[in-house]
């Protein structure tokens, strides 16, 4: 049906791929240049302490996200001390097995947009999934201690050994229904002693394609009130007094606090400022009989909202590894996980070259119609009008090409049809694509490389 | 009346044949039933050109085994909302009713403008199981009629093999991504399911999936464009030295060094969904609709909401070949029952289980609504869950099996399981007459139990159980949605006095018996 909204994608779509969104697809968008946009996994390694420890500090702040249907919504998340802008969801914490992490969790003493601290009587953080963690200063909550807003600089010190390789989550533990939605939450991760290349001991993957995946829904009704009762110096009790719980109707579904099509901008996105981590997967594919031991890339799930969310890739089935961190005894194949609120999984995704794609010829029995006796939506694609991998061919002139070389894109979404929109715009919400490039080439003997059309 | 056997075109005349040999061999032909596994080699010759279709619109049709899927709307029946009163607007995918070859006095490669009267505006949902042949390459020609009931409308549509292994873009049926069947046009999607690699290597295809239109995505699937598909193992049609079997393998996968028992005696496909129907009526009164309020009314097993679930399968008289139970549906319906399976005209895949004591029941379970369920089987306590999407419960290598006992599943949008059961006691003391059989003047006896979800509190039709459907249906008046039966008949060797007829052997999935027939052009 013919929505009036529908024609806002295509606009949605090429504002994005303007505005350096679609960068990382169109490639030379950036404005470098030159560098290959990513969104590979952005690390926060920390700083070492004088006692060896790998300590972070972090504020419990607030600001503003943008969402692809032209709202914006304020949200609260962690930020690194010293940052200048707030940054949606926290940092993504890198940690080696063995370390111990120290992290410090301060609420700044001023409450006012876009430059203070949150406007709740109290906040900390929560380590699921790490053993033995230690917290001291501010104030004993219910579930760890807390910073006190009324105590300015008040700060909590948390502390724990790295002991298990793995995905996590942290988040806040006061107030999880306000706070975990409003934003409270971050990636953390643990590599093995082995090194950064596996994921657990045994597991190696393509460190050049490593991603994590946040989820995260949000009712923008009740970000509304918090917003409304921050800039009426409301705390507390006092914050939420106009919305019930019951009346929670989530509007918006995001993959590292973007929504589609946001989510395949790239990492640190201008036009993107409060929300840095990008979520398109890219995969090389791999050719079993060129010699080259195409490893698989490796995506990290980790669902930080308050549903369960089925999240389903196309093309191709993918092998679990672990989940909260710890490995599963043999891998389990799935083409559609349900992540369940504070769950994390560990996927290995590859695509086979098997039937040698890219032009060695007709890949199928059966021939494609002339394309203009098709439609595409909006009058662009992502196509690139071969069905060969690493072939291209011209769509209709009057569509637009998305396509660098000849790569394939599959979508990456829930399944709960309803959370791939913006509201009630769709193709957008919890989705993200995954691109397959053609395998690698070897440049020289022994020397392998990306095909350099597709960099 | 029973329709005229037709030689050539269904599963069971070719098991019949014994000419196993030709299911590779024999180029492209849809089998009965909307089947796609290439069932013998009638046709193979003499392939329709091109030059049948108007060149604007020139496909070759695939020389391969071949299906058409034609797009359309129509309207479709639960309980509350009949086909009398206000039925609900939907849009779905259906089979052409004969799936030969136009050469073949068929409807397989006709012009789309050919078929417009007849199907435009007749949807089915859910849609057509589609059943393939590991490591046997097919097609699958969608073919857009466009909209009877909205013609202002121009939607395209696309088909998505939901969970294909190793997809290619273009056939992958994402419009963004790929591109989209405008009205009046045909586009055949290919697939090469592969065969399984060694151990430590991708696994085969074959296993549980479904299907669906990726236009408009939260619509168009919502308005009824979903259906099951599985690909069959390699095992099943031939031995491991490649020899071709005499008789059908009945198993769900590969054997594996694990040893995982994956045979069954009887397979059935439930499609878990749901109805909101508030975007259907607003599509058809040119409303609009807000997707995140998504609530829905029913829920439902294979398109249809409970008691309805329970009507037998429905199939067109010219796909019903040589069955040898068949009640043929008359044009007007004149008994209640008559009525309650009138209603399922355009929902034609049953969910009714009839099994023999013992049998190994084999259940393949999908979602494509939007909620996660929890589907149990009342009365069976160890159930082997023996696959997760298409992929048989075992590690990497092959040697661990990771099956389990349950008796319940639990399934999220999307996802898929395959789980088998034994099929639990008949009891001759609470054993029900089979008035479907009577029909037929048949005598059997069955012990009916319930399949349902577990999420009891949507086990209504709209908030409310209606009483109206088939008089057969045990637990009417008190479930509505996603549930169905299971009914338990005794074994041949033991079946007294009133089961004295027994329960067929089952050929095709989903079958029931008897199968309800429609003849040509009621729908
Ligand atoms: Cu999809
Ligand atoms: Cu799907």
């Amino acid at each position: 049906m013919a929505f009036s909204t529908r024609n806002k994608l295509a606009a949605i779509i090429a504002v994005a791929a303007m505005a350096g969104g679609l960068a990382a697809v169109t490639g030379g968008g950036s404005p470098a240049g030159a560098a290959p946009a990513t969104s590979t996994v952005i690390c926060d390694n920390g700083t070492v302490a004088p006692d060896g420890a790998i300590e972070y500090n972090l504020e419990a702040r607030d600001g503003y996200i943008q969402e692809p249907d032209g709202n914006t919504v304020y949200a609260w998340s962690y930020t690194s001390v010293g940052q200048p802008l707030f940054q949606f969801p926290g940092p993504t914490m890198c940690i080696d097995e063995g370390a111990t992490v120290r992290v410090v969790l301060t609420n700044p003493d001023h409450v006012d947009n876009l430059s203070g601290g949150i406007p709740a009587a109290t906040t900390s953080i929560l380590f699921p999934g790490q053993v033995g963690v230690t917290a001291t200063g501010g104030v004993a909550g219910l579930l760890t201690q807390e910073v006190d807003s009324a105590v300015p600089g008040d700060s909590v010190t948390y502390e724990f050994v790295a002991s298990a390789p793995g995905t996590y989550i942290y988040q806040s533990g006061t107030d999880q229904a306000v706070q975990v939605q409003m934003g409270m939450f971050g990636g953390l991760i643990i590599y093995p002693a082995v090194g950064r290349g596996f994921a657990y001991d045994g597991e190696p993957f393509d460190t050049t394609h490593e991603y994590l995946l946040l989820f995260h829904e949000m009712d923008p009704d009740l970000h509304t009130e918090v917003e409304l009762a921050s800039r009426n110096g409301l705390v507390g009790d006092a914050v939420l007094s106009n919305y019930h719980p019951l009346d929670r109707k989530s509007r918006y579904w995001t993959i590292n606090g973007r929504s589609f099509p946001d989510v395949i901008a790239p990492n640190n996105a201008p036009t993107l400022p409060t929300q840095p981590y990008g979520g398109l997967v890219r995969v090389n594919a791999d050719d079993p009989t060129d010699g080259f031991d195409q490893l698989p890339s490796l995506v990290r799930y980790g669902n930080a909202g308050l549903e369960n969310h089925p999240f389903h890739p196309h093309g191709n089935t993918l092998r679990l590894i672990a989940q909260d961190g710890r490995p599963f005894p043999d891998e389990i194949e799935a083409y559609t996980k349900t992540v369940a609120a504070g769950q994390t999984f560990d996927l290995l995704a590859s695509w086979e070259d098997v039937e040698a794609w890219q032009g060695n010829g007709a890949p199928t029995p059966i021939n494609v119609p002339a394309l203009d006796n098709l439609v595409f939506k909006g009058g662009a694609s992502f196509y690139s009008g071969d069905p060969n991998l690493g072939q291209k061919q011209d769509l209709p002139a009057t569509v637009t090409s998305y396509s660098v070389c000849g790569e394939y894109y599959f979508p990456w979404h829930s399944h709960a049809l309803q959370e791939i929109v913006n509201y009630n715009e769709g193709f957008g919400g919890m989705l993200t694509l995954w691109r397959v490039d053609p395998p690698m080439e070897e440049v020289s003997p022994g020397v392998w490389q990306p095909t350099a059309a597709c960099n | 009346m029973q329709p005229e056997p037709k030689p050539g075109i269904g599963r069971r005349d070719f098991l019949r044949r014994g000419a196993i040999a030709t299911v590779v061999t024999g180029a492209g032909l849809a089998a009965g039933r909307s089947l796609m596994t290439p069932a013998g080699a009638a046709g193979g010759a003499g392939l329709p050109s091109a030059a049948l279709f108007p060149p604007s619109n020139a496909v070759d049709f695939p020389t391969i085994a071949s299906i058409r899927l034609m797009t359309t709307d129509g309207h479709i029946s639960f309980p509350g909302r009949r086909h009398s009163s206000k039925p609900v607007y939907a849009f779905g995918f259906r089979a052409v009713d004969d799936s030969r070859l136009v050469a073949d006095g068929g409807e397989l490669n006709a012009n789309p403008g050919d078929l417009m009267e007849k199907y435009r505006g007749h949807v089915m949902h859910s849609a057509p199981t589609l059943i393939a042949m590991e490591g046997v390459e097919f097609a699958i020609v969608v073919t857009n009629l466009g909209f009877r009931f909205r013609p202002d409308l121009d939607d395209s549509h696309t088909l998505h093999w939901h969970g294909f292994r190793n997809a290619t873009a273009v056939f992958d049926g994402v419009p963004e991504l790929s591109a989209a069947v405008p009205p009046g046009r045909d586009l055949p999607y290919f697939f090469d399911p592969k065969l399984p690699g060694a151990p430590g290597q991708p696994k085969g295809s074959a296993g549980g999936y479904m299907y669906h239109c990726h236009f408009e995505d939260v619509e168009h699937v919502q308005m009824g464009m979903s259906g099951i598909a599985f690909i069959e193992p390699r095992d099943m049609w031939f031995f491991p030295d490649g020899t071709p079997r005499a008789v059908r393998n009945k198993v769900a996968y590969n054997p594996t060094p694990a040893g995982i028992d994956t045979s069954f005696d009887r397979e059935f496909a439930l499609l878990a969904n749901e109805i909101d129907y508030r975007p259907h009526d607003n599509l058809e009164t040119l409303q609009l609709f807000t997707w995140s309020d998504y609530a829905p009314q029913y829920r439902t097993f294979n398109g249809r909401a409970y008691p309805d679930t329970v009507v037998p399968q429905i199939t067109p008289a010219e796909q019903s070949a040589s069955y040898q139970e068949l009640l043929q549906m008359p044009a007007v319906p004149t008994t209640p029952d008559e009525e309650a399976e009138a209603e399922m005209l355009w929902q034609q895949n049953s969910s009714l289980v009839q099994a023999r004591e013992g049998d190994r029941v084999l259940i393949r379970l999908s979602n494509l609504g939007y909620e996660i369920h929890s589907v149990e089987v009342v009365g069976v306590n160890d159930m082997r869950v023996v696959a997760n999407d298409a992929s048989l419960l075992v590690g990497k290598d092959g040697t661990n099996d990771l099956t389990y006992l349950s008796r319940r599943m639990e399934i999220g949008p999307g996802e898929a399981r395959d789980a088998i059961f034994t099929a639990p006691a008949y009891v001759e003391a609470r054993a029900e007459i089979d008035t479907l059989a009577s029909r037929m003047g048949k005598q059997r006896k069955f012990c009916r139990y319930l399949i349902k979800s577990r999420n009891t509190h949507r086990l209504n039709n709209n908030g409310q159980i209606y009483p109206d459907g088939p008089s057969y249906a045990g637990a009417k008046g008190t479930y509505g949605g996603m549930v169905t039966e299971l009914w338990v008949y005794p074994t041949l060797a033991d079946a007294p006095g009133l089961g004295q007829d027994g329960l067929p052997d089952q050929i095709t999935v989903n079958e029931t018996f008897p199968t309800l027939v429609v003849p040509a052009g009621q729908v």
